[in-house]
């Protein structure tokens, strides 16, 4: 019989303390297997985000290319009119004046990149709604994110900066705010403010020190 | 201290829309300052938007700032080298201007009529100019996003009101300065409605969306029953 003698956790820990048969066979074979197995998964999951990312903005391009046989007009109807989208926002996700905006609201024309600008943000806002992510995608967009006081980071400004698929990732809450902004954003805790803004005593907003 | 270039400053030049309210860093040509000589200058709106106006109608004097030539900003720290000055890059005719803060003064409200507006600023380059403006007047630097959070009610009610004029009334009646005056006040009613009224709920950015979705029904219905 042999005697196995068990690590303290006190001893000199030398390597001569511990004897070859501490782990059965079984169980390092089943330790080997898992490693395998979990490798395996990781090397999925990987292609499987990779995968999904690609459907995604497979998805975001046929439905941009949909949207993008409507007019300019008609457009900017379904995004201020039905969604309750800002002028000033529009003008920013196109990336030109809110002025110009209006004028193609009148029937006046815009450029190729424009238009494909205007049915890319069309688009995303079907998907955020039809997939169920979120009941007003407009509204949400333009929210600054729950990060805590002294944070101004809207959606918004995420899909301005390009970071469409982590937008997505954030509304089908597969990753926490955190861990999006990590990714895209990674000075983003830096940007916190010292100051908040509150409604003053003639009902108009002011900026103060946060209390906290 | 944040820079912006002059696609991202200005909404309009040149040309301005009418049916846009004033606001803080609209510029105007051909003012004739009290105490600044005869001489027609340009000046910038440099109030804030909600110091402006008592209920639809502007305050008799508006605090503005003169704006003169002066050298492009070519670098981050141009920007923050000029504290004085508030960069006004290919104004007109692709010169470079500035309003200078040193010289703020109150022009009658009388005098900054529409046909003498000359550029309008993005709302970013709102927040650009009361960023500078804060920094001179105390030192204090304040970011942008704080800024778009304490203008946006005030910001948002403007841009619906041009909304709805722009709806409302004809291509000609946007050329009438009566006409805007009194559209406005036909929004201004219409924004006071209700109980909590749509002002109050305007002040929650939860609410606008919402607002935006009934004040551009309430607009077209208005534009319908006048055809």
């Amino acid at each position: 019989m042999t005697t196995t003698i068990q690590p303290t956790g006190t001893s000199a820990g030398g390597i001569a303390d511990y004897d070859d048969t501490v782990a059965p066979t079984a169980t390092r074979t089943l330790s080997l297997r898992v490693d395998y197995l979990r490798s395996d998964v990781d090397s999925l999951g990987g292609e499987v985000h990779e995968l999904h990312g690609e459907a995604r903005e497979l998805d975001l391009t046929e439905r941009t290319f949909e949207k993008g046989k409507k007019s300019v007009a008609t457009l900017l109807e379904e995004l201020t009119a039905e969604r309750g989208m800002g002028w000033s926002d529009i003008a920013e996700v196109v990336g030109v004046s809110v002025s110009a905006i209006r004028k193609w609201r009148k029937g006046g024309d815009a450029s190729p990149e424009s238009r494909n600008n205007l049915a890319r943000i069309a688009a995303l806002l079907d998907v955020l709604e039809e997939k169920g992510l979120v009941q007003d995608p407009a509204h949400w967009m333009e929210m600054d994110l729950p990060l805590g006081p002294g944070y101004f980071i809207r959606p918004l400004d995420l899909y301005l900066d390009g970071h469409v698929t982590a937008l997505i990732e954030l509304a089908e809450q597969r990753r926490t705010m955190t861990q999006v902004l990590d990714e895209v954003r990674p000075d983003w805790r830096a940007s916190r403010s010292d100051f908040e803004v509150y409604t003053d005593t003639d009902g108009e907003r002011s900026i103060r020190p946060r209390s906290e | 201290m944040d820079s912006i270039e002059p696609d991202a400053l200005y909404d309009e030049r040149g040309d301005v829309s009418w049916s846009r309210p004033l606001l803080q860093g609209d510029v105007f040509d051909q003012i004739v300052l009290p105490g600044f000589g005869d001489e027609p200058r340009m000046v910038q709106i440099v109030t804030h938007p909600c110091a402006m106006r008592k209920g639809p109608a502007l305050l008799p004097r508006i605090t503005v700032a003169p704006v003169e030539p002066y050298a492009q900003m070519t670098s981050q720290t141009d920007w923050e080298g000029n504290l004085r000055v508030m960069p006004l890059a290919e104004l007109v005719d692709g010169k470079h201007y500035a309003t200078k803060f040193v010289d703020v003064t109150a022009a009658p409200a009388e005098l900054l009529t529409r046909d003498r507006r000359i550029a309008t600023l993005s709302n970013r380059g709102i927040y650009v100019l009361q960023q500078r403006l804060v920094k001179h007047y105390t030192r204090f630097d304040a970011s942008l996003g704080l800024l778009r959070r304490e203008s946006a009610p005030v910001l948002e009610e403007a841009q619906q009101q041009w909304d709805w004029i722009e709806t409302v009334l004809t291509d000609h009646e946007q050329a009438d300065q009566g006409a805007i005056e009194a559209e406005g006040k036909v929004y201004d009613d219409w924004l006071s409605e209700g109980d909590p009224s749509r002002r109050t709920l305007l002040k929650d950015e939860v609410n606008h969306t919402d607002i935006r979705k009934q004040a551009q029904r309430a607009a077209a219905e208005r534009a319908r029953g006048r055809d």
